[in-house]
């Protein structure tokens, strides 16, 4: 349910950088991101996917791999077959979304501000 | 200065980086031979050059490349310039103008309605070994987004620039398209089929983009007219001084269309940084957005078109986030192309926040965390 590029890309691509010599500043803040996301990606990630997985068998009414849900959802959206007004519906999405940005930037403001509201 | 923005947000803060990732390489440059290039492209153009000094690259810009230099005067005096181009024998991005040359007119034409711009100096004549592109004034002032909304000198400028972002899009939009010739042309629904056709580019599953292009498909209004666009209209493309915006910057993806695609970009959530509650840029209302559009000429904002628009520009950063990740696993290594990737999930979230606000699955992810 994560985007790409998944934590062990992300994990290789700061190792890399680092042993090529990061530059103090911007570069180093970028290298710290992409391992804070790999990190919270290890942590929380396999938790998001269980939650994920859960509301879709909910939603769609049958068993499956998450991937293969996930694909049938956007398929049925793509392809009118499933309305945009079901609270199901509307339930996942928003908790997936928030599961991802939890993951991929807690500290994004608008989520931040979510959280404090 | 015009161009000598290094961003601590850069990549991630610009669309073109996004659409450019891994396009980038860096070629050694012959300062020499380019300072050379620069001054006779200036005497060409009737300026009565003598040294080009001082010249440098600067940061930012991933899709091209930004020089500061001064150029000394015949009889003394000098004026200082910032280069914008793109190296010889590189590549352009297919959503841009024919040429950063072409930028120059555009620029041109901007300044004589009304709006604020670096006025341009000279361009490049054709197969000028510089490359491709112009020469503007270097002008002061603060153009990384999250600067403009933090220093405490530009409390002020603050306060007044809703309104004003407005007046200017309305001069912008007020030009006829006609006199900018060669500028691509898209309506809305044309603007929606090439959103989805970018989406479906990036192969990735997203319930969430697949939900906004079913409510944009039903809820994006046809255009009533069609008007001269900047196309990247946002915090971070404008250079801000403690006397208001001194210029608008960037306009390489500058089309025609909707007037609602400016005015909503600058609303996109993803350019407000640490105020999330100031739509307009993080700076500012709609209303006072909408106020100065109308202030200057522009015609009525419909709120609900405003609102459908700022759906679309939110996927459209999306899809830029998610075009990022597809280059990086197709083998365009980069941290920052990473990092930019992962960025996708903040407008999924946006998008929801917008499309579903009063909806009680929001408390529960409050409490979650």
């Amino acid at each position: 349910m994560l985007d790409d590029p998944p934590a062990p890309l992300l994990v290789a691509e700061a190792r890399q950088a680092l042993e090529a010599g990061l530059l103090a500043g911007f570069p180093q803040k970028v290298a710290a991101n992409a391992l804070g996301i790999a990190q919270r990606e290890l942590e929380l990630g396999p938790a998001f996917a269980e939650a994920a997985h859960r509301q879709l068998v909910e939603l769609l009414g049958h068993y499956g791999p998450l991937d293969a849900l996930e694909r049938e959802l956007a398929m049925g959206l793509r392809e009118s077959a499933i309305g945009l007004g079901g609270e199901a519906l509307l339930e996942h999405l928003i908790l997936s979304a928030c599961a991802k940005l939890a993951v991929d930037q807690p500290g994004y403001a608008g989520f931040r501000a979510l959280r404090e509201s | 200065m015009a161009g000598d923005r290094v961003s601590p947000l850069s990549p991630a803060s610009s669309p073109r980086a996004a659409a450019a990732l891994g396009s980038a390489g860096s070629t050694p440059v012959d300062v020499a031979s380019l300072g050379e290039a620069l001054l006779a492209a200036a005497r060409g153009a009737g300026l009565p050059g003598e040294r080009v000094e001082n010249l440098a690259r600067l940061g930012g810009g991933a899709s091209k490349e930004m020089w500061r230099f001064d150029l000394a005067l015949e009889g003394g005096g000098r004026r200082p310039l910032v280069l914008r181009r793109q190296p010889p024998g590189r590549t352009r991005s297919s959503q841009g103008l024919a040429s950063v040359a072409a930028e120059a007119a555009l620029v041109r034409l901007a300044e004589r309605a009304g709006v604020p711009v670096p006025s341009i100096a000279f361009e490049l004549p054709p197969g000028s070994p510089a490359g491709d592109g112009y020469a503007m004034a270097r002008l002061e002032g603060e153009t990384v987004g999250s600067r403009v909304l933090k220093l405490p000198e530009l409390a002020d400028a603050r306060a007044g620039m809703a309104h004003r972002c407005g007046e200017i899009l309305a001069r912008l939009h007020a030009i006829p398209p006609g006199e900018a010739p060669g500028l691509r042309s898209q309506g809305a629904r044309e603007a929606l089929d090439a959103l989805e056709a970018r989406h479906r580019e990036t192969g990735q599953v997203r319930p969430v983009f697949e939900y906004a292009l079913r409510w944009l498909k039903d809820n994006l209004p046809e255009e009533r007219a069609r008007v001269l666009l900047h196309g990247d209209f946002r915090n971070g493309n404008l250079m801000v001084g403690p006397d208001g915006i001194r210029a608008v910057l960037d306009w390489e993806l500058a089309h025609v269309g909707p007037p609602a695609y400016d005015l909503a970009w600058i609303c996109v959530p993803s350019w407000r940084f640490q105020r999330p509650e100031l739509p307009v840029g993080g700076f500012g209302t709609r209303e006072d957005l909408i106020a100065g559009y109308g202030a200057a000429g522009g015609a009525p904002v419909d709120p609900a078109e405003l609102h459908a628009w700022e759906v679309f520009q939110t996927m459209n950063w999306g899809v830029m986030c998610a075009g990022a990740a597809r280059a990086f696993m197709a083998g365009a290594r980069s941290l920052e192309g990473a990092v930019i990737a992962r960025r996708a999930s903040e407008t999924e979230f946006d998008l929801m926040r917008m499309l579903a606000p009063d909806h009680p699955a929001w408390a529960e992810a409050r409490r979650a965390r």
